[in-house]
């Protein structure tokens, strides 16, 4: 096989036909629960009666966290997939995902350290949680550098997905390392952080609109990005026909 | 193998010794917590000095070809790259290692909290070499990959960090506290020896086809 | 509670920093594709 090998049309133009009915569908899915979700948990439930309203930036610190974490680990069996059976479609769906992770941990760090600041007084705060999230920044951040890095995409994406693998052993490493380093360990988890799991009833259902609407999101996003990919090297494959 | 140790051994160590110096000035000297920062920094600038050296593990080899002869050759890439971290941690780590006792007392480090910096280092700067060489792996062959291979690094040696500097200063009393620690730190080692030398030689390949 | 209306200030602070990525997200991936789409009709034109 020479290494700028052209395109292989078969599995990508299924692919795009498929993205073009899903898109607009995820699209529209995506909009109704995000804004259902944010709206009804922002006006019409009841403020908790420890937290104030405060506890309503779980409609975004929430799905965005679930997200950031999950979009890195479908990014693992991408990744994993792209080593072992080499579908293009694979690597190229990690590195459409990554960009949305990265901004999921955005989300889900300035909400955090939202919720943070009247409980704790500061923005920022070493807990083990948003530390651990920063550090799952950094690896979104070195997986889309390394893309950009290099040209040949076949190439690229067995760096980047080597990067992936081991990157997701040693960001879970890290999780375990950065609650140690802060609480010792065989402490367990003590900062309100995770009174998510303890939310009432009332709380739970706009905030699964909102999980669902982020999910979907998601996927309208890794469908447009991943289309984008196919056409930009459908686009090298041409240029390179009439270039010989 | 080629792989002249003594000139990168003393140029790593002149480093680590010139960058805890000038860093130390950066810390305020009245603090009550001065000396507290010793082991931490230690930890960090083993940690710079591991990483900034490797940069030319494999890029040197790349460059004169003889890449590609260690490829064809009847011994698997794997070990070569393994034993390449190795001999990078013998001339860079080992050196910091056998050094630190001397550097402890620019930080008055008590002699208990000594031995426990110093079995952190040797049972955790392995790792670094290995992870090192990973970095090596992929970027050897990318443009501006000196100021790349850190950047992507670096994260990964998080765990070995905080292990290697949170069991020092004892705010713990129990044995038992420590000895996890470094079993901690053993098993991150062991476990970046034998996966990484396959990642990497993945990498290498990927880039040589 | 006193500090009712900081705490108000701080979730809609978080909404729209949390709306600003989305956005900004959703109006890069779909600039881009716009742009990439044209760029390849325009190549499919030239090869004919």
């Amino acid at each position: 096989m020479t290494k700028n090998s052209i395109w292989e049309f078969s599995n990508p133009l299924k692919f795009k036909k498929l993205a073009g009915i899903l898109i607009p569908i995820f699209g529209i899915i995506a909009f109704v629960c995000v804004i259902t979700g944010l709206s009804w948990g922002f006006f019409y439930t009841p403020d908790d009666y420890k937290q104030g309203p405060l506890v309503k930036i779980i409609y975004v610190h929430v799905p965005s966290a679930f997200l950031a974490i999950n979009i890195y680990l479908m990014m693992f069996l991408a990744s994993l997939i792209w080593l072992i059976r080499r579908h293009h479609l694979s690597a190229l769906a990690a590195k459409a995902a990554a960009p949305v992770g990265l901004a999921m941990t955005f989300i889900a760090i300035v909400s955090g350290a939202f919720w943070g600041k009247p409980t704790w007084g500061t923005y920022w705060v070493w807990d083990p949680r948003l530390t651990a999230f920063a550090i799952l920044t950094l690896f979104y951040i070195g997986y889309i550098i390394l893309w950009t890095a290099e040209d040949e995409p076949d190439k690229a994406a067995d760096l980047t997905s080597i990067l992936c693998l081991v990157g997701s052993v040693f960001a879970l490493l890290s999780r375990y390392a950065v609650l140690f380093w802060n609480q010792g360990l065989h402490q367990g988890a003590s900062l309100s952080l995770d009174k998510e799991k303890n939310v009432a009833d009332v709380f739970y259902q706009p905030l699964l609109f909102s999980i669902i609407g982020f999910v979907f999101l998601f996927l309208f996003l890794l469908l447009i990005r991943m289309r984008t990919e196919i056409w930009t090297r459908q686009i090298n494959a041409i240029q390179q026909k009439l270039g010989k | 193998m080629s792989f002249t140790a003594n000139g990168t051994a003393i140029l790593g160590l002149v480093f680590f010794i010139t960058v805890i110096f000038v860093s130390a000035l950066g810390f305020d000297i009245n603090s009550t917590d001065f000396n507290l920062i010793g082991p931490s920094l230690i930890w960090v600038t083993a940690l710079l000095s591991v990483l900034l050296s490797a940069k030319n593990l494999i890029q040197d080899d790349f460059r004169d070809g003889s890449l590609d002869l260690l490829l064809i050759s009847p011994i698997p890439l794997e070990l070569v790259l393994a034993l390449k971290a190795f001999a990078h941690w013998i001339s860079i780590s080992l050196p910091i290692i056998l050094i630190c006792p001397v550097i402890s007392v620019l930080f008055t480090i008590p002699f208990d909290n000594l031995i426990i910096l110093i079995i952190g280092l040797f049972l955790g700067t392995p790792a670094l070499s290995f992870i090192a060489i990973l970095g090596a792996s992929l970027t050897f062959s990318l443009r501006r990959s000196s100021i790349l291979m850190p950047i992507l690094i670096m994260p990964f040696y998080i765990p070995t960090l905080v292990f290697g500097v949170k069991i020092v200063n004892f705010t713990e009393n129990t044995n038992e506290y420590h000895i996890n620690g470094l079993l901690i730190l053993l098993a991150i080692t062991l476990l970046s020896m034998s996966v990484l030398p396959f990642a990497a030689a993945m990498g290498v390949k990927s880039c040589l086809k | 509670m006193s500090h009712l209306g900081e705490h108000h200030f701080t979730i809609i602070a978080s909404y729209s920093f949390t709306l600003l990525v989305l956005v900004t997200v959703i109006a890069q991936s779909y600039f881009k594709s716009r742009k990439i789409r044209r760029l390849l009709e325009k190549q499919i034109d030239e090869k004919k």
